[in-house]
């Protein structure tokens, strides 16, 4: 037998037929009676149900050993997603409900309408093709970064044109859903991010390293003007968009972290985490901090950034690098990462940002 | 609320409990995360894909009717998000049919896991690399049934389709993974594996370069498609 014999030889339908899922179908019969009379079908279906129980072993030793455990810095990124992502939505209420017309996340037992026509959907459900939302709260979006000449190649291997429209600007917007209309009430309250800026003689106010003053007036995001505050302020979205003082004092009912001598706060505090693997200790020094204002230009997407305060914070709990920039469209930005801004692979690690200005 | 069932997580998150669906992610994460990375076959991905689906399920919790078990709602969502991030990143697959011939000769699948305690390193990073090149739909459907140990009802419910789907996407994908991992002999020939995925066990034999795997028949009943 040469292999031009096996040309008619449906593989994919033979591989049906042997995996059963050809059972009380037509085709079912068809294979069959092809296995049995016709020896290239014959052939063929020898050497497959031959070679299968060599398919399944392979399979069934990759999957006997370890099962993966989530990494622990993957957790922790997640689960502050979910906090940063506060209470179900209002429209939740009245558990269970049927699915509306605005919402096409399926529950698993909706068998509606094709699975592969409607995933996009449901993990995208905003669709936001114009950029940057004025409030987004949101865990990490990695993979985001407009623009950025050293991510290009790295956009998590998204070919042109396979990802349509907008996907990035989308990325953002269904990160950010779960906020986005509870913070949009609030950026016209007030600007507690400007009083950052207008407000002198914050917590740590000017108390940056020499190197991080010299790397300052060398870098690229308005350094010039740039101040580093150390507040340990736990911030919340609230705080951030409705006028809470960033410079003045932590907001209501918050009180900063003690500082240790390096100025990072305390791990006996109540922001304890804060002294934990995820401190921010990295992003004092200032390579590292432009680093990561470099992944929030990109991420931001809106041309270069004019930072006038970097504040060593506290976001929801967890610490965080609170920055206020000014883009190029003169629009002012509470922008909160997270300590593994700037590190391959983790983008800005923002996990907040607000339109403040 | 750790004896909370996973019904009552939900309904405490759709009723403004905020630590009830962080509950919920922390009871299923490992699962949940072994889903995504063994069908993404990155780590970086994998979190990325987790993080949209669970933020994803979070926003639309009370849309959950509660007509199948919540670990199915969200292996469904997870798994919509991974599949999602593959047909995203491979505008053009490349998947040795068993013909041997590809439907891109110049690509491979890229982002393999990376190296993974598994006792059998060799044979996990050749299952690894043979998974990344399947189609989409029957890598996660493998995933599920071959090594997740899923049964193949609870799979079309997470994936969205009839059993017969399952069964077929499964069988389709063993049988090129079978040419990939070198083990569909021919008996005649005896050539290199499918390039990008080294063989899984010396001695194995790549299948003739002109047999031609015909195009999916349509199908009757459960069997909805495939390619």
């Amino acid at each position: 037998m040469t292999s031009g014999d096996l040309s008619q030889v449906d593989h994919d339908l033979l591989a049906d037929y042997v995996g059963g899922a050809l059972e009380g179908t037509p085709e079912q019969a068809t294979v069959a009676r092809l296995v049995d009379e016709d020896p290239t079908w014959s052939a063929a279906y020898a050497r497959l149900v031959t070679a299968l129980p060599q398919v399944h072993d392979d399979l069934a030793r990759w999957a006997a050993g370890p099962a993966p455990e989530m990494p622990l810095a993957v957790a922790e990124r997640i689960a502050a997603a979910l906090v940063g992502a506060g209470p179900a939505p209002v429209a939740a209420a009245g558990f269970p409900r049927q699915p509306g017309p605005q919402t096409r996340l399926p529950a698993a037992d909706d068998p509606a309408g094709d699975p592969d026509q409607a995933q996009s959907d449901r993990t995208h459900p905003i669709d936001d093709p114009h950029g940057p939302r004025p409030d987004e709260p949101v865990g990490r979006p990695a993979g985001e970064r407009g623009g950025h000449p050293e991510r290009a190649g790295r956009d998590r291997s998204r070919p042109a044109g396979g990802s349509g429209p907008g996907r990035r600007r989308r990325r953002w917007a269904r990160l950010a859903g779960p906020v986005a209309l509870a913070a949009a009430a609030m950026v016209g309250v007030g600007l507690g991010v400007n009083q950052l800026v207008r407000t002198e003689g914050g917590a740590d106010s000017g108390a940056s390293a020499p190197g991080q003053e010299r790397t300052a007036l060398a870098s690229p995001f308005g350094a010039a003007g740039r101040r580093t505050t150390h507040s340990g302020t736990d911030w919340t979205p609230a705080a951030l968009s409705g006028g809470g003082p960033l410079v003045d004092g932590p907001p209501a009912g918050k009180r900063p972290a003690a500082k240790q001598p390096g100025g990072q706060p305390d791990s006996s505090d109540d922001h304890g985490r804060l002294a934990g693997p995820g401190t921010l200790d990295r992003l004092a020094d200032p390579v590292a901090l432009d680093t990561c204002l470099d992944e929030i230009t990109a991420e931001h997407g809106a041309g270069p950034l004019t930072v006038d305060v970097v504040d060593y914070a506290a976001f929801q709990g967890t610490p965080a690098l609170v920055v206020d920039f000014v883009d190029a469209a003169g629009a002012r930005w509470a922008w909160v990462s997270g300590p593994e801004c700037g590190v391959p692979g983790s983008g800005a690690d923002t996990r907040y940002r607000s339109r403040v200005g | 609320m750790t004896d909370a069932s996973d019904l009552d997580l939900i309904r405490a998150h759709v009723a403004g409990d905020r630590d009830a669906f962080t509950e919920l992610f922390h009871r299923h994460r490992d699962r949940l995360w072994a889903v995504a990375l063994r069908t993404l076959g990155d780590r970086e991905e994998a979190a990325d894909a987790l993080q949209d689906a669970l933020l994803s399920a979070h926003r639309a919790a009370a849309r959950f009717r509660g007509d199948s078990a919540v670990t199915t709602w969200l292996h469904r969502i997870v798994v919509n998000a991974c599949l999602d991030r593959i047909r995203r990143r491979q505008a053009h697959p490349t998947v040795p049919l068993p013909d041997g011939s590809r439907t891109d000769a110049d690509g491979r699948p890229t982002g393999v896991e990376p190296a993974a305690p598994v006792r059998d390193h060799d044979t996990a990073l050749v299952v690894r690399q043979a998974l990344a090149a399947l189609p989409v739909e029957q890598r996660a459907a493998l995933v599920l049934v071959d090594v997740q140990g899923y049964p193949v009802a609870e799979v079309a419910r997470i994936l969205g389709v009839a059993e017969g789907t399952v069964k077929s996407r499964c069988a389709r994908g063993r049988a090129r993974l079978a040419t990939l991992l070198g083990h569909l002999r021919t008996g005649s020939d005896e050539v290199a594996p499918a390039s990008g995925v080294p063989e899984a066990t010396a001695g194995n034999r790549r299948p003739p370069q002109d047999v031609r795997s015909g195009s999916g028949r349509s199908r009757h009943g459960t069997v909805e498609e495939e390619t």
